[in-house]
């Protein structure tokens, strides 16, 4: 007996009923949706569920086990935390967009076969696109449509993979896929898309920041995790992940010392977080069959690797949610996005600097903070299966995190030189969101418990030992000491950074020119053949014996310079005379020539053909 | 005024900070009994103070690198694309 509503379904059905409601009536609504939601996950029975027979293949819209609820409750908490955020904007198109989006996102965690789970992937592409746009100036709508346009491709990627997976194995259930054959490498380069593993990394930090304010704390949650998600389903034990998951977490970390803009310094470190899951889904076991057969089989290092890459998950939804709704307050109230335009903001903003401060902690892993608890996990799973390098680049990155979120942002947005900025604290809705986000990153970092009791695997993982507490500080401390020594080279500079972007924004203008130039000529080539030889058979067909003479005469003329008995200057005018006045009266002076010529050209070409080719 | 326009606070934060460095190492060696080291690189979390030191190193090497990096050829001027 089915007594539980896929989450899915609220969001996206409840989103469309949004414009019947009006004014307040509509916020309580937006916010009473994830209620809704996350009391049918209460409910939600593990197993199979809400299977749809179509065209002889099962869809599967219901399939539950314990790393789907982990994800699914941190969605459903998410959108309530965005919703919040999100509730003083007027436009009904941006709420029924976000409501797509999460509901999509939902749809693709609780999808069994790869039929639904490819139609909401696709939902959530252009669902998604709507956060941006909304911001509705060119920046916005240019990144709109790159975002779309890797997107699509990264769907196709995927369609092609599935296509090619069902045709071979007959079947569309989404499980463990592993990398073998063509199909197991598309599908997972349309994974790595959406979990921007560089180089197919670039629409995140192009996108990200042009979106609006409250948009971007969606985006923010969603596209990612869930690319993260599948990736934990399907490719877990792929040890190329590995290494890409420990590059893409020093990538961000790079870029972001580059970055000025503060939405884009963080969106380089959504990059970079997760690179941690991604490489804890290499270092796990393959999911073949329940998490309690996995048990038996998995070693204590891949269970802590599958269980760090969901907690972070979880943990960085939540965290990063809360960064980008600080640097959104930041930006609503001022109106500035670029650090050498902010400066001084704690005098007037104390509350957000607070909040802001709680995810940046969390982020950074501070202890007592929500990365702490699950981003050490990723790192600890490396070092009991004695991955020595990974362990030093996952560390390596941490102390980059917190350089960059914990300390260079907060410090030339709120300190540093007075910018002369005094703005109020933003909405109460949006504060009240923010707060919401910094218990939740607080509560998981004092009580992990509570995380630790939804992972996949049991969890024998004990973060607050002296040796991990004390390494954890120091790491943070000697960063900070690193940070201040170096301050003077890290304030920001006016200037953007080329990424793999460049490849499409300025290929683009080559494409551009190919189309315009080479392609346009060289396609317009033979229309203009076909016209001339058109209206010469026009011409020709007028008088074909009296076109024949003039053929002859002015070939004639060529040759002997003159024609018959006439002078060379009587013979031009002749000529000339005899065109001007082309084709005179075909029939009046040759009844049967011109029939008789036709007749005489066809038999020409059947001997020559005759001869030749029978 | 702001708490952090007086230097007299600045130089009291600064102070904190730098005694905070140096209780945090001291503390590894308080509270951590190690009978004997090992040197391989397998073990190399358990190095006295290895935090502090890859902590600072990374810092730096983060810094350092990737603002060479970006002048040399990934930083260019606001308008590049338009």
């Amino acid at each position: 007996m089915i007594d539980w509503i896929p989450p899915a379904a609220i969001f996206i059905l409840g989103g469309l009923f949004i414009p019947l409601f009006k004014g307040r009536a509509q916020k309580m609504y937006i916010l009473l949706l994830p209620a809704i939601a996350f009391t049918s996950l209460l409910s939600t029975t593990h197993g199979t569920n809400w299977v749809y027979n179509y065209l002889g293949y099962e869809l599967i819209f219901g399939q539950v086990d314990k790393l789907t609820m982990v994800f699914a409750y941190v969605f459903v908490i998410m959108a309530f935390i965005g919703m919040l955020y999100a509730l003083h904007i007027k436009e009904q198109g941006q709420h029924i967009s976000a409501f797509l989006y999460i509901g999509s996102a939902l749809g693709v965690v609780f999808a069994g076969d790869l039929f639904s789970l490819f139609i909401f992937w696709e939902i959530m592409a252009f669902s998604s696109v709507f956060l941006v746009w909304y911001q509705k100036d060119k920046a916005s709508i240019d990144a709109g449509f790159r975002y779309l346009l890797v997107h699509t491709a990264g769907g196709l990627f995927l369609l092609g993979g599935i296509v090619l997976r069902v045709v071979e194995t007959g079947s569309i259930e989404f499980g463990h896929i592993g990398l073998d054959g063509l199909d197991s490498y598309l599908i997972l380069i349309g994974f790595l898309i959406n979990a921007a593993v560089p180089p197919l990394h670039a629409w995140l930090s192009d996108t990200y920041p042009e979106a609006t304010i409250t948009g971007a704390v969606f985006l923010t949650a969603f596209t990612t995790k869930t690319a993260v998600y599948v990736l934990l389903r399907s490719y877990s034990g792929t040890e190329i992940l590995v290494y890409l998951g420990a590059i893409m977490a020093l990538y961000g970390v790079v870029y972001a010392v580059l970055e000025n803009d503060i939405r884009r310094l963080l969106a380089y470190h959504i990059i970079s977080q997760v690179g941690y899951m991604v490489a804890g889904v290499g270092m796990g076991a393959a999911i073949i069959g329940g998490f309690a057969q996995m048990q038996e089989v998995a070693t204590p290092g891949q269970m802590l690797a599958t269980n760090g890459a969901a907690a972070h998950a979880f943990a960085h939804i939540l965290y990063k949610g809360l960064l980008f709704m600080g640097a959104g307050a930041v930006i609503y109230m001022t109106g500035k996005r670029k650090l050498t335009e902010l400066g001084g903001l704690y005098k007037t903003m104390p509350i957000t600097l607070i909040l802001y401060m709680v995810g940046a902690f969390a982020i950074s892993a501070v202890p007592l903070f929500s990365g702490y608890v699950s981003k050490t996990m990723v790192i600890a799973g490396a070092e009991k299966s004695h991955l020595t390098l990974i362990f030093l680049m996952l560390t390596f990155a941490s102390a980059g995190t917190f350089l960059h979120t914990g300390l260079k942002l907060p410090y030339f947005t709120f300190f540093a030189k007075d910018s002369g900025i005094r703005v109020k604290e933003p909405p109460l809705n949006m504060l009240l969101a923010m707060g919401v986000a910094a218990f939740m990153c607080i509560l998981i970092g004092v009580y992990p418990q509570m995380l630790y009791n939804m992972l996949p695997y049991p969890v024998d993982y004990h973060p607050f030992t002296v040796g991990h507490l004390v390494g954890e500080m120091q790491l943070l401390l000697f960063t900070a000491f690193g940070f201040f020594l170096l301050l003077d080279k890290l304030y920001g500079e006016r200037t953007i950074s080329l990424d793999t972007d460049w490849f499409y924004r300025k290929g683009s203008n080559v494409f551009m020119w190919f189309i315009n130039g080479p392609l346009a000529r060289g396609s317009q080539w033979p229309v203009d053949v076909c016209m001339r030889a058109i209206s010469f058979l026009k011409w020709f067909s007028k008088n074909p014996v009296l076109a024949i003479m003039l053929f002859k005469d002015s070939l004639t003329l060529r040759f002997f310079g003159h024609i018959g008995s006439r002078t060379q200057t009587d013979s031009i005018r002749y000529l000339e005379d005899e065109k001007k006045h082309y084709p005179r009266d075909p029939v009046k002076r040759n009844p049967v020539g011109d029939s008789l010529l036709l007749a005489l050209m066809f038999m020409a070409v059947y001997v020559m053909y005759y001869m030749f080719a029978a | 005024m702001g708490y952090l326009d007086e230097p007299r606070n600045i130089a009291k934060l600064r102070k904190v900070f730098y005694l905070s460095l140096g209780i945090v190492v001291l503390l590894e060696f308080i509270l951590i009994k190690r009978e004997h080291i090992d040197f391989s690189i397998e073990h190399i979390a358990e190095f006295p103070a290895f935090h502090a030191f890859y902590g600072f190193i990374a810092c730096a090497l983060i810094i350092l690198v990737s603002k060479f990096i970006g002048h040399l050829f990934l930083m260019k001027e606001e308008d590049y694309y338009d």
